[in-house]
């Protein structure tokens, strides 16, 4: 409350006394308006609860209890203070109930607990055991009349003697609750009056706010701040409460009436969303407090874009199926493209990180070397795979970051053009940063390309073959500054020949590649073969060891594949494709857990232990992520017109790699994880995941799963043999199957929807003209019958709504002088000059005089005001003639 | 205000969740509810504040001093919404005071019908009383929206300064309007113009008075009594230029006015038709007006009191000085002021043709004049300290 600060100098001093008085005098409704909120909030509570569930109880018992309680709680609460003691007292008497009959109130509540559980678990299964079910009626109608007895006090004493939400609504609420929490369905009109009352009871107690009980009416004064008492005769508290039950019922009756006529169903999507909130919710986990708060931002459809690399985290991996990026490639390719977002080179505590800044600024030179020469190990595996398939057409892929804006992804062997920024050895993204759309142009390569290059030797170049003059530059600039020149003729030097190049020794862009990856790659060597040295990584190395031993022997990029081989292939025998692996224990080497003890896990953890086992075979490798697209994505159904395919990537394409590094050749992808190819992907053990927590609609999902991977084999056994005809039938037997089902479905749900706008249309005209007739009849019914002296009066008011209707407002004028302007201004224009004086004469003296106007007076008010209605009506435009038919009901 | 908006974003968004959670119907009614009962409050509210009118009713625009009046203030709502809680801001300030001071009201308004507040003020002090309706503020039920109605509504109400006694004598002049008809009804004088009275000769009485032809035909010698001329140059100088604001400056205006009111009524009461001469700062002009009885000084005080302004700007009275005829002279002159500016009392004292001159110096206490008193020798200054006209005008001669 504000309060004066400065000394009052004005000497005008306001007086406590303040009081208010209205014009038309109306009898004073609160106390029933009150115990109207009250009886609904009573009976809708009880009502509520008792239909959601199927009690055994006696119900003529329960009745009656509400009824008595009801009269005896609303005439307590009706005679306020006064009446104080009878509510101690039937405190005292429920205490004294309650002990006489706890026995069965316990059972009771047992008896309604079991009812509760079994129909909340949709089983027959009994929470509370060894109950004897003769006594249930009785005990559960004994316990239900103690609950009504201790409703009806809160909620009539707080309602209409003390108005206080909040404790009502904390007894209240917990009713409902228990089954809204259970997802027992409430019957509408009952839960939607709970809330109507609640909301009511609000607003009382929102009016009344900081305002003073106590007194009869009138204000109480607080310094300079003047507010009605609580119990003040004019407030309009609970009309205001009551326009706010009619408000909700009227949108409950609006919202069921579209539901009922346009057919409403929950949709799909929406009911995934709740399962995927579920699972978000029940998967949270405060070892990973972060990411699942991210899982339960994203299950509401608000990305936060929280990634971590920590490992064995998560119990089991959810898919939601939703388009993550959507890729087009100019191009069908026949085997899969890796789209790399990341790549962790240091595998510590379960986690991948990248490599140190400490380690990067050791080969500081290298890396300026790769800026002065425009040439970095990304762009390896394009150009040497160029110089060997130099015809081979480029492909171009578009990537839209759908759900993924702050990502970026790329494609292994990307060719610059100028617009590829290079995030030190490990990835690629485009310059520009802002747009959720990028593409690149790339050759397709996998791990098989770097065989090529197993041939490669030591030979010797000479500057002057380098036709290009910038790159024989270049090239000479790089031998002189590594010391790479022959001693006696300087035009010479030794590098690496790939032998199966075309005319190599005049390409200055390879002979400068091949130099630049010979000095990469001891960097390589050095950084990207550690292997933690813990004991659970001896373990490892021991159960692998017959395989690893061999690695000595691999020297070319063809044994280093064949020894992959041998380890992928090991792996997939001792372990099993689960998306729902469970978690690693805190204490647990992820990667151990993965190998040894738990035999499940999915992409990460292959991927991991791909990593691992390859560096302990000798073989630089990292653990690489992004998403995959294999070639069964190349189909018809992602065909363009242009020739083109555009491939939504679900989030069920996210994945985890090993990429290894090729001598000669660069970083390739290597697929360890079980049932991915370069072809399909197929995860047989996926159906078999979480099925317990999934309830039916995810079933479904699975199940659709399934058949797709079941189309998806039986395309890829006929896909040799199956002709265009084949697949053009199947094209148009879907399409036709499509348009069948718009007839059939599009043609009722349009109706329908015409319908419901009709029905809600035709349901409004029919409440205007309810409302019209209503007032009509009212209006009628007041002007004869009745005392004249009431009549008279009715029709002077309704006269003035006529004048103000045509913007004529008595104000403070005294009648005598308005009934003299009107005339002056209206008279002969909408009645006969003294007309109005006169009624204002009759009406004056119906009022204050003794004498009653007789039948002739009112049968001359009434055709006066019915004929200036008419006149009135007649000079309105087409809008004023609405207003005074339909809003205002003059006429 | 905000607390309750952010709160039933909350209530909506946790209904929305619970849309997404509960798989029945129940919660897409629950949801639209939620959504559409603020929708429906802002609506009736907006209807109802188009349907409010708000206006100020008083039964007289003048009060007596320290006497409660009555304001009423008028709320029509011509709407089917009531409103459950209104605040009124009622701001009211003596337009000699800068100092603004409110009260606020909380009531309902019902709808369909008219209602009345009336609350009583009362001011100490005489003056112009302004009451304005800053705004009604009306709020939903749930008082998530509100609006302002009525706003700027404003009465001004006079407060009537009182008159005091004071003791003083009034000179008997020559300077009279020799062109003037108007003459004491109760005392006789010497203007041979027009005859006051008829009387029996009594020794002592004029021989050139007595009425020949009357006493002829009375057989008696009946004597003329002629009338006294009462139409003489009285000036009263009302000096309103005091500008400092203060918790003394409500009690100066309060005695400046009631010291010429006293002034007056003495006037009155020894039959002296006298003039006003004050700054009207609504014409910005200097106001000459003539007080013959108790209307004209009834008129003349509701002149002054609604003749300020808020800005309060006046004009000095050495700018009236310098534009008057001051070859014109007076039967008596009195400046009553607050300011004893030594400019203008050396003007009055060397310029000003009057038999009488006083000068009524409204101060906080007598200190304030010590240095002022004795060097004007033709002027008489009478000190008064606020409050106490009474008291302090003693045996003024006017």
């Amino acid at each position: 409350m504000k309060k004066k600060s400065n000394k009052d100098f004005s000497g005008i001093v306001v007086c406590d006394s303040i009081t208010m008085s209205v014009k038309k005098k109306k009898k004073n409704y609160r106390k029933a308006e009150s115990v109207i909120i009250a009886i609904i909030g009573f009976i809708s509570v009880i009502m509520s609860f008792l239909e959601m569930f199927d009690f055994n109880y006696n119900c003529y018992s329960i009745i009656k209890a509400a009824i008595i309680f009801s009269i005896i709680y609303i005439l307590i609460s009706l005679a306020g203070k006064k009446s104080i003691w009878i509510s101690a007292i039937s405190v005292i008497i429920m205490v004294c109930t309650v002990y006489k009959y706890i026995k069965p109130i316990i059972k009771g509540f047992k008896f309604t607990y079991n009812v509760i559980y079994s129909e909340s678990t949709k089983s027959t299964i009994n929470y509370y055991k060894f109950l004897d079910y003769n006594r249930e009626k009785y005990c559960t109608t004994i316990f239900f009349i103690f609950c009504i007895w201790l409703l009806a006090f809160v909620i009539y004493f707080f309602t209409i003697y003390r108005p206080n939400f909040f404790i009502t609504f904390i007894f209240s609420f917990p009713i409902i609750e228990i089954g809204l929490y259970n997802g027992i369905d409430i019957p509408i009109f009952w839960g939607m009056l709970t809330i109507a009352y609640w909301i009511a009871l609000l607003a009382i107690c929102c009016i009344d706010l900081g305002e003073y009980s106590g007194g009869s009416g009138g204000f109480v004064r607080k310094e300079n701040f003047f507010f009605p008492k609580r119990h003040m005769k004019f407030k309009v508290t609970e009309k205001c409460a009551m326009q706010i039950i009619i408000s909700v019922a009227l949108t409950t009756a609006t919202t069921l009436a579209v539901i009922k006529l346009a057919g409403y169903q929950r949709s799909d999507e929406l009911n995934q969303k709740r399962i995927d909130i579920k699972e978000a919710v029940n998967a949270f986990s405060l070892d990973d407090a972060a990411s699942s708060i991210s899982a339960i931002t994203e299950s509401f459809g608000f990305t936060l874009s929280y990634e971590t690399n920590k490992l064995g985290t998560h119990d089991h991996l959810k898919y939601r199926n939703v388009t993550d990026i959507i890729v087009t490639v100019n191009e069908k390719y026949e085997s899969a493209i890796y789209l790399k977002g990341y790549a962790g080179a240091i595998y510590k505590n379960n986690e991948w990180t990248g490599l140190s800044d400490k380690a990067y600024s050791n080969a500081k030179s290298l890396f300026n070397e790769f800026e002065n020469y425009s040439i970095y190990p990304q762009d390896f595996p394009y150009i040497f795979n160029q110089s060997v398939f130099s015809d081979t057409p480029n492909m171009t892929i578009w990537i839209d970051t759908k759900r993924k804006k702050n990502k970026s992804y790329a494609p292994y062997a990307t060719d610059d053009y100028g617009d590829l920024k290079y995030n030190n050895d490990t990835s690629v993204s485009s310059k520009n940063n802002n747009s959720s759309k990028y593409s690149y142009k790339f050759c397709g390569i996998n791990e098989t390309n770097g065989i090529l290059f197993d041939s490669g030797t030591e030979s010797r170049f000479s500057l002057d073959d380098i036709s290009d003059e910038s790159w024989h530059e270049k090239v000479r600039t790089y031998c002189t500054e590594h010391d790479l020149l022959d001693e006696y003729n300087q035009n010479y030097f030794n590098g690496f020949d790939c032998n199966r190049a075309t005319n190599m020794k005049n390409n200055g862009q390879l002979i400068m590649t091949a130099l630049l990856e010979k000095e990469y790659n001891d960097f390589v060597y050095d950084n990207y073969l550690q292997v933690p040295d813990t004991e659970e990584m001896d373990e490892i190395y021991t159960a692998f060891s017959d395989i690893l031993k061999s690695s000595d022997k691999t020297e070319t990029n063809t044994q280093k594949l064949q020894l992959l081989t041998q380890i992928k292939d090991r792996i997939n025998s001792m372990t099993e494709y689960s998306l729902n692996p469970g978690k690693t224990p805190s204490n647990r080497d992820f990667i151990n857990y993965f190998l040894l003890e738990n035999h499940k896990g999915y992409c990460t953890h292959y991927a991991s232990a791909g990593v691992i086992l390859s560096r302990m075979a000798g073989i630089p490798a990292r653990y690489a992520t992004g998403y995959i697209v294999v070639g069964d994505d190349f189909n018809n159904d992602t065909l363009n017109n242009d020739g083109s395919y555009t491939i939504n990537v679900q989030d069920n394409r996210s994945h985890a790699w090993t990429e290894i590094y090729l001598d000669g050749f660069g970083w390739v992808p290597f697929e360890f994880t079980a049932g991915y190819s370069n072809m399909a992907i197929n995860t047989e053990t996926t159906t078999s995941v979480s099925t317990t927590s999934l309830s039916q609609t995810e079933t479904v999902t699975v199940s659709n799963n399934t058949q797709t991977n079941t189309s998806r084999s039986t395309q890829q056994q006929s896909a040799s043999k199956d002709t265009d005809v084949t697949s053009t039938i199947t094209v148009t037997t879907e399409n036709n199957s499509g348009n069948n089902t718009s007839l059939v479905t599009h043609s009722p749900k349009t109706l329908s929807k015409i319908l419901t706008v009709l029905s809600i249309i035709l349901f409004i005209a029919l409440l205007i003209y309810l409302r019209r007739l209503i007032i009509l009849k009212r209006r009628n019914k007041r002007f004869r019958q009745g005392k004249i002296q009431q009549r008279i009066i009715y029709i002077y008011e309704y006269t003035e709504k006529l004048l103000r209707f045509i913007k004529f407002n008595r104000g403070n004028l005294q009648y005598t002088e308005f009934s003299e302007y009107i005339e002056n201004t209206l008279g002969g224009l909408y009645f006969e000059n003294g007309q109005f004086r006169k009624l204002i004469e009759i009406a004056l003296k119906s009022n204050f005089d003794n004498k009653n106007p007789d039948e002739k007076c009112t049968a001359f008010a009434i055709e006066f005001s019915e004929k200036f209605s008419k006149n009135i009506f007649k000079k309105q435009n087409l809008i004023g003639k609405i207003k005074m038919l339909i809003i205002k009901v003059l006429i | 205000m905000i607390i309750i908006k952010i709160c039933f974003l909350l209530l909506i968004i946790i209904c929305a969740i619970f849309y997404i959670l509960y798989i029945w119907n129940f919660s897409l009614v629950l949801l639209v509810t939620i959504i559409a009962i603020p929708i429906i409050m802002f609506f009736s509210l907006l209807i109802a504040k188009k349907k409010i009118n708000v206006d100020f009713a008083v039964k007289s625009h003048t009060a007596s001093k320290g006497e409660p009046f009555n304001v009423q203030l008028c709320i029509t709502n011509n709407s089917f919404f009531p409103i459950g809680k209104a605040e009124a801001i009622i701001e009211y300030y003596n337009i000699f005071n800068t100092q603004i001071n409110n009260i606020e009201l909380h009531f309902p308004i019902q709808s369909n019908n008219s209602q009345k507040i009336t609350f009583q003020l009362s001011s100490k002090f005489c003056g112009q009383l302004k009451i304005r309706c800053a705004y009604i503020t009306i709020y939903d039920p749930l008082r998530i929206f509100k609006f302002k109605v009525g706003k700027n509504i404003n009465e001004n109400i006079a407060v009537l300064p009182e008159g005091h006694d004071i003791y003083g004598f009034v000179n008997q002049t020559n300077r009279i309007n020799e062109e003037s008809n108007i003459f004491s009804e109760f005392s006789s004088g010497d203007d041979p113009s027009e005859v006051f009275d008829l009387h029996e000769y009594i020794e002592g009485d004029r021989i050139n008075r007595i009425h020949w032809k009357l006493s002829s035909k009375k057989d008696n010698f009946i004597v003329k009594d002629y009338s006294m001329p009462i139409d003489s140059p009285i000036t009263i100088f009302l000096d309103i230029s005091y500008s400092e604001f203060s918790e003394y400056t409500l009690p100066i205006y309060d005695t400046l006015i009631e010291s010429f009111v006293s002034l007056s009524q003495f006037l009155l009461q020894n039959e002296r038709i006298h003039t006003l001469i004050y700054y009207n700062q609504k014409q910005k002009q200097f106001n000459e007006i003539s007080i013959t009885d108790i209307d004209t000084l009834s008129a003349a005080i509701n002149n002054l009191i609604f003749s300020f302004n808020d800005d309060f700007y006046f004009e000095m009275p050495r700018t009236y000085f310098s534009s008057c005829n001051k070859e014109s002279g007076f039967a008596s002159f009195t400046f009553i002021t607050a300011v004893p500016d030594k400019n203008i009392l050396s003007y009055i004292d060397d310029e000003i043709d009057s038999d009488v001159k006083n000068v009524i110096l409204v101060v906080k206490n007598y200190d304030s004049t010590e240095n002022i008193s004795d060097n004007f020798a033709s002027i008489n200054i009478m000190p008064v300290v606020i409050g106490k006209i009474s008291s302090s005008v003693r045996d003024i001669e006017l």
